[in-house]
């Protein structure tokens, strides 16, 4: 697991903003149970990002 | 050990944050209606009444008095006063101007409507504002600037991340390290 703080903060904004523009647009209305399960999706998408990412370009360095 | 504290920090998080969800309030039901119909008929999101920016909502609830009235706005469990009063008697009416809020936001809202008198109760009621454009409210620049600056920073944030990971991995004889806390 690569942790990044700023991985993870920018994707429970986004998680949070794509919510709320969802609410704007009239197709879900963020009960408390809703924007909980938009930040932990923020939260696992901040940490698999630079998890996979790493992984990747690590095997990719490894190879050349 | 990482990926321990991870799943552990995680679930702590959950849970705390599920603890903080407050369900539904104890108090009993007032009879209201909006526009004249009853306010269950609006009591879900999916059934919300779909109300246009220049619409005036007529609200009006039986409820025990004399005492006051408040009626909130809400937005994931967050709410705001739009119309209160004091009244006399066992019921109350007051209007509320969708267009006093149609220029911050449109979408789903809940509208609650609680009554303190001689005891407190609250009806609740779904509605939608229509014919507005979502990017045209401040509410919803700014839900998309904060989707497209989070999303391009969490993006950036694990590119660099990987970056130097890949650095570390090219420039090592030894095993890259893989885990590790960056900001």
């Amino acid at each position: 697991v690569k942790l990044s703080v700023l991985s993870i903060v920018g994707g429970i904004l986004g998680a949070l903003g794509i919510l709320g523009y969802l609410q704007q647009a009239g197709a879900v209305y963020p009960t408390m149970i809703v924007t909980i399960v938009a930040v932990v999706l923020g939260i696992v998408w901040g940490i698999a990002l630079p998890t996979l990412l790493t992984r990747m370009r690590v095997r990719k360095a490894a190879r050349t | 050990v990482g990926r321990v504290r991870v799943v552990t920090g995680a679930g702590l998080l959950l849970v705390a944050l599920l603890l903080l969800a407050d369900p539904a309030g104890a108090q009993g039901a007032c009879s209201a209606t909006v526009n004249g119909v009853d306010a269950i008929t609006y009591s879900s999101p999916g059934d919300a009444l779909e109300v246009s920016e220049d619409e005036v909502l007529a609200i009006a609830a039986d409820a025990p008095g004399p005492g006051a009235y408040d009626v909130k706005l809400e937005f994931a469990g967050i709410g705001w006063s739009v119309a209160s009063d004091e009244y006399d008697g066992d019921s109350w009416a007051d209007d509320v101007e969708v267009g006093d809020y149609a220029d911050k936001g449109t979408g789903i809202y809940k509208a609650v409507a609680t009554s303190t008198g001689t005891s407190s109760c609250s009806a609740t009621a779904f509605f939608k504002i229509t014919g507005v454009s979502p990017l045209s409210t401040l509410a919803g620049k700014a839900a998309a600037g904060a989707a497209v600056v989070g999303t391009a920073g969490s993006v950036l944030a694990a590119v660099r991340v990987a970056g130097k990971a890949a650095q570390a991995a090219a420039g090592a004889s030894s095993s890259a390290p893989t885990t590790g806390v960056e900001s």
